[in-house]
């Protein structure tokens, strides 16, 4: 890509991803209009009829982390925005260290969050992992968010679209990191380098024949990805409080909201009726 | 003090047309010709002696009068203070200069003879040169030199219209003007001062100093996005087509590298496109050009 080609590009991009975040809210307005249509916001909200979870309780360690996560993302995203469209007065500085700060928890939590995934006790990287099972049903599931079927297969924790946005997620946010990082020009104490020197100077500025041009390559793809965890962190919003709407509360530690509602009589159901899980289909495993 | 200081005062500026505004003196309904209609209880000097010579070993002679926040001077119908804060001057970077040193026309007798036209106010504008010499030789290159054109016109043509050559003062102030080396305080003022400094005049180009780096984030305050002259130069400022001005497409590297330090190159300084150009990159872009369509209507149905 030219050099004049990158000027457009932005330029392309903010308008672009303005355009397909406004898909996105027409989109799940739309479907939230299924769902009522259907009677599934009905039986959901005011029936009160949800899909029932086994095995243990969350930890809270993981809710905390999730919580933590979920303020620091949303940090990144007004500061990194602000930091390229500035919408108020005198906030520049304050907005960069705010992202810096949020950036350092979020590759913390995602450090950790590999650990917890592959190297710990609890090592649950394989309820992410997508099987053969999974690609088979992934249909149904796509029927059943599209209101053409009315429940969709339940092999696991996650479903197949879950389990392949979670995934997407990391590489997304190494690279996210890595990118943000190639940002900052600070020298590295006791060196003549700094970050972006490190990361991308030493091969893409040869490339490119400078340093700096690296680095606007770097925000680029920096900001192109932070477009992608707002579209995709929107649609996980969405789905979370329409389609498990306890779940959501138990994670931001408010599931007595849940148990008020199922203690008062109204449903607490899973099935075809609350839009909810069937039995998976016997398939051989994939592992 | 207050009555005779600004009465004094009022007539350094010209006879018969300046008033003190707090003034009580009986005789002020003979002058009542010359005083503003918005300072109905203002006075004339009218009334006093005022042939004698001010003290000359400082500024106090001066003081005498224009310390005084009543002092106003009704120009063209518009009542204009004549007040210099003795409080800003002392805590400006000409705190210890005599008024005669930029006010050189003034001699220190009343009435101030040269008072009835604006001239002095360019001595006072143009009397930096002799103290600032390097930063004056640089401005004489540039294209605000004051030096009159081929058409013998100190006047210019910018996008804004048919203007007047800046003098070092419209520039840099006058009595509040700031120290700058050691003086954080000082550089942080100038550095937001882009819109007077500069955008009075180049309105079009403050108006499209809009890209997202720089631009918008020194509209909002930002204390590292550069300011006009840290791209364009200031004293010896010239048109960017000129080869060697700092904005010149030859001279681009070296500018961004003032504070792009890292290898900028011909490729990387082509964003310069965007700093002053990103409306018509956008009005060029089609989906861009809707969103800011579509955004103008939604804003009008609000307003």
């Amino acid at each position: 890509m030219s050099a004049i080609g990158l000027v457009e590009f932005n330029v392309w991009l903010d308008a672009g991803f303005v355009t397909l975040y406004a898909v996105v809210l027409i989109g799940l307005s739309g479907h939230f209009m299924g769902n009522i249509l259907t009677g599934r916001t009905k039986r959901r909200f005011m029936q009160w009829q949800w899909p029932e979870h086994e095995g243990p309780e969350i930890p809270t360690l993981q809710k905390f982390l999730h919580v933590q996560h979920v303020v620091s993302m949303i940090v990144l995203a007004i500061t990194g925005l602000y930091i390229r469209f500035p919408f108020f007065d005198g906030g520049r500085t304050t907005m960069r260290y705010l992202h810096y700060i949020a950036m350092v928890i979020v590759t913390v939590n995602l450090i950790w969050r590999l650990w917890y995934a592959f190297a710990s006790r609890t090592r649950d990287f394989r309820e992410f992992a997508i099987t053969r099972r999974d690609i088979t049903t992934a249909p149904q599931v796509v029927l059943y968010y599209i209101f053409v079927k009315k429940s969709k297969p339940h092999l696991g924790k996650y479903n197949v679209m879950q389990k392949g946005t979670y995934i997407v997620f990391v590489p997304l946010l190494v690279l996210q990191a890595f990118t943000g990082f190639a940002l900052l020009t600070y020298g590295i104490p006791f060196t003549n380098l700094s970050p972006r020197d490190i990361l991308v100077g030493w091969w893409l500025g040869v490339l490119l024949g400078s340093t700096d041009l690296a680095g606007w390559y770097a925000r680029t793809a920096h900001y192109i990805i932070n477009w992608l965890f707002i579209i995709l962190t929107t649609v996980h919003v969405y789905l979370s409080v329409t389609e498990d709407f306890p779940a959501f509360l138990n994670f931001f530690g408010m599931s007595f909201l849940h148990r008020e509602h199922a203690d008062s009589g109204e449903g607490h159901s899973q099935g075809e009726e609350a839009g909810g899980h069937e039995p998976a289909p016997v398939l051989p495993h994939a592992d | 003090m207050p009555l005779l200081a600004a009465g004094i005062a009022a007539l350094l500026w010209a006879p018969g047309i300046a008033v003190a505004q707090s003034a009580t003196q009986p005789g002020a309904s003979s002058a009542a010709p010359y005083v503003s209609p918005s300072t109905a209880s203002a006075v004339t000097t009218a009334t006093y002696d005022l042939s004698f010579t001010l003290p000359t070993a400082g500024k106090s002679g001066c003081m005498v009068c224009h310390g005084d926040p009543n002092l106003v001077r009704i120009v063209n119908g518009r009542t204009v203070s004549m007040f210099i804060s003795t409080a800003v001057l002392n805590n400006s970077a000409h705190a210890n200069v005599q008024c005669t040193g930029c006010h050189l026309d003034f001699a220190y007798s009343v009435p101030h003879a040269n008072a009835a036209s604006n001239a002095w106010r360019d001595v006072a504008k143009s009397a930096c040169k002799n103290c600032h010499k390097e930063a004056f030789t640089a401005y004489s290159k540039g294209a605000h030199s004051p030096a009159p054109t081929s058409a013998g016109t100190q006047r210019t043509t910018t996008t804004s219209g048919v203007k007047r050559k800046p003098l070092c003062g419209d520039c840099h102030g006058s009595h509040d003007i700031q120290k700058l080396k050691g003086n954080p305080a000082g550089q942080e003022a100038l550095h937001s001062r882009g819109k007077e400094i500069c955008g009075n005049c180049h309105l079009d180009f403050w108006d499209n100093y809009d890209d997202y780096y720089h631009g918008r984030a020194y509209k909002r305050g930002a204390p590292d996005a550069p300011a006009c002259w840290q791209c364009h130069a200031a004293h010896d400022i010239l048109p960017s087509t000129d080869r060697r001005s700092s904005v010149n497409q030859v001279n681009l590297v070296e500018t961004c590298g003032q504070c792009h330090t890292n290898q900028p190159n011909e490729a990387y300084t082509s964003y310069s496109v965007l700093i002053h150009k990103r409306s018509e990159q956008v009005a060029a872009n089609p989906l861009a050009a809707f969103w800011q369509q579509a955004i103008s209507i939604i804003r009008s149905w609000f307003s």
